[in-house]
């Protein structure tokens, strides 16, 4: 009997220490993370779900594989520590073995899954884009490298001449019958 | 055009008499301001086609457009020029019409229902800017939070637990493109409604057919798309990189800078004083200039000083380094 009390003592000890030791981090609810496919292709959106995670729980998503941490933005879990969205894999993701992470607000993983990338086509355009980095945020726009077509360009610089040419014609008139009036 | 054509398409309504003034440029710039919503309308309708707008989604569907193709590029491109076109028209519409005394009786409501109206675009750029899901949209995006917080139950739609089932970046869109424009539809109604019946305040007896005002008018219009496109031609807009939560490192769209500097100076406050002392000063306008007084002069100059205000802060808070108003790293 006095064993058992002993016992029954040092395991309230135990669960004493223990609790002001953990981590209060270790609080984050871990969620599961599904998607429609974990063969990715760079540049094909896929929709992702999450369930399990903590009610209203902000979560920012990144792939962490070959390319190093490339983020893929943020989300946040609903009142039943769902949520549903769609992912955008980079254009030009170097293919690879990756884990889709998502992290909660203090930066804990709270969940995360194996995917594979696949090797993409790749476009001119994307060659010279770079992906995102999970970095310092920066004020800097992208160096994004603009879709450009002759076509469209020329419709834009014929459009800008018309209007011009007819918004002083119409000026020119009304200047006319104002004076003629007068 | 044909007498035939113009019966049976009614178009001798368009022949009531206005002031022969008011076919100056300061007459049309309520219309120019409405040339721009409507090429706001246009190009809006085209990107709701190509933009995603749940929270991972929205920024790589604006960055599908800028490097995928050249036509939704420059249709954003002339949507965000348009939407400084309109602030800019809208701004010297009401400076004019401040200018010359429009808001007397019995043009109280027309001025009320204007400033409503501006207050619409105001909230129509922040949704705008918040769509992009780039730095500054996260940033936009906490201090519009932290803001509504600040003015408690009333701000409560601005945050996330108002309706945790749906995220607010994706509420903001519908915000973006239905209820605000539906609003403003509504209440440029009710000002275009009020311009017709009580006539713009132009000085004058000379009378003049409106369809001759549609004339200069149509040609300032046309300029007015010339110059949309070739700015956004000329100035791309540009997209920064994923928006991280935490960080202040950015500066808001141009139009919300004098709010940007009120934070500068007065802290989180002062994102609520300052559109409060404008909106505020815009609204007792009509009752604290009703005729010629000493009133009626202090009126007119603090709202000279006001607008002098707003521009100086603009002009500063784009010069100024980077300031933290929430507490975050910069």
């Amino acid at each position: 009997m006095a064993n058992y009390s002993r016992i029954r003592a040092a395991a309230s000890l135990a669960a004493l220490a223990l609790g002001l030791v953990a981590d209060p981090a270790a609080a984050h609810e871990k969620g599961v993370l599904r998607l429609t496919d974990r063969r990715l292709t760079p540049g094909v959106t896929v929709g992702i779900t999450g369930i399990q995670f903590g009610a209203g729980a902000a979560l920012t998503l990144s792939l962490d594989g070959p390319a190093g941490r490339v983020a893929l933005g943020s989300t946040r879990a609903g009142p039943t520590g769902a949520f549903a969205d769609s992912l955008h894999v980079p254009a030009n993701l170097a293919p690879g073995a990756y884990r889709l992470v998502a992290r909660a607000r203090d930066g804990d993983v709270v969940s995360s899954l194996a995917v594979e990338v696949l090797a993409g086509p790749t476009s001119d355009a994307d060659a010279h884009t770079g992906h995102q980095m999970a970095g310092e945020p920066s004020p800097e726009p992208l160096a994004l490298t603009r879709a450009r077509h002759p076509a469209v360009t020329g419709a834009v610089l014929a459009g800008i001449a018309a209007f011009l040419l007819t918004g002083a014609t119409l000026l020119r008139r009304a200047a006319t019958v104002s004076h003629e009036r007068n | 055009m044909t007498p035939a054509l113009q019966e049976r398409l009614a178009l001798d309504a368009l022949s009531y008499p206005i002031p022969a003034r008011a076919n100056r440029l300061d007459f049309m710039l309520g219309a120019l301001t409405l040339a721009a919503l409507g090429i706001l309308a246009v190009t809006g309708i085209v990107l709701t086609q190509f933009y995603n707008p749940t929270p991972l989604g929205a920024h790589a569907s604006v960055r599908w457009m800028i490097e995928r193709s050249a036509l939704v590029a420059f249709v954003r491109d002339v949507h965000v020029s348009s939407a400084s076109a309109a602030l800019v028209l809208v701004f010297a519409h009401l400076a004019a019409v401040f200018w010359r005394r429009g808001f007397r009786s019995p043009r109280e409501a027309l001025w009320w229902s204007g400033v409503l109206l501006l207050a619409l675009l105001f909230g129509l750029a922040f949704t705008g800017t918040v769509l992009r899901a780039d730095q500054e949209a996260v940033e936009a995006l906490a201090h519009a939070t932290a803001g509504a917080a600040l003015v408690g139950p009333l701000g409560a739609p601005l945050t996330e637990d108002f309706a945790p089932s749906s995220p607010l970046a994706t509420r903001l869109y519908g915000l973006h493109v239905s209820v605000l424009p539906i609003a403003l539809a509504a209440l440029l109604g009710l000002h275009l409604w009020l311009v017709r019946h009580l006539g713009v305040s132009a000085r004058g007896e000379a009378r003049a057919p409106f369809r001759t005002h549609l004339v200069p008018l149509g040609g300032f219009a046309l300029l007015l798309v010339a110059a949309v496109w070739a700015i956004a031609l000329a100035f791309p807009a540009s997209l920064l990189a994923p928006g991280q939560d935490g960080f202040e490192v950015t500066k808001p769209f141009w139009p919300f800078l004098w709010v940007y500097a009120a934070e500068n100076l007065f802290g989180m406050t002062g994102m609520l004083v300052a559109p409060g002392l404008l909106f505020g000063f815009l609204a007792l306008v009509p009752i604290l200039d009703r005729r010629p007084s000493r009133l009626a002069t202090i009126t007119r100059v603090a709202g000279a000083v006001l607008l002098a205000l707003m521009v100086a802060a603009i002009i500063w808070a784009a010069v100024t380094p980077g300031q933290s108003h929430l507490n975050m790293p910069m």
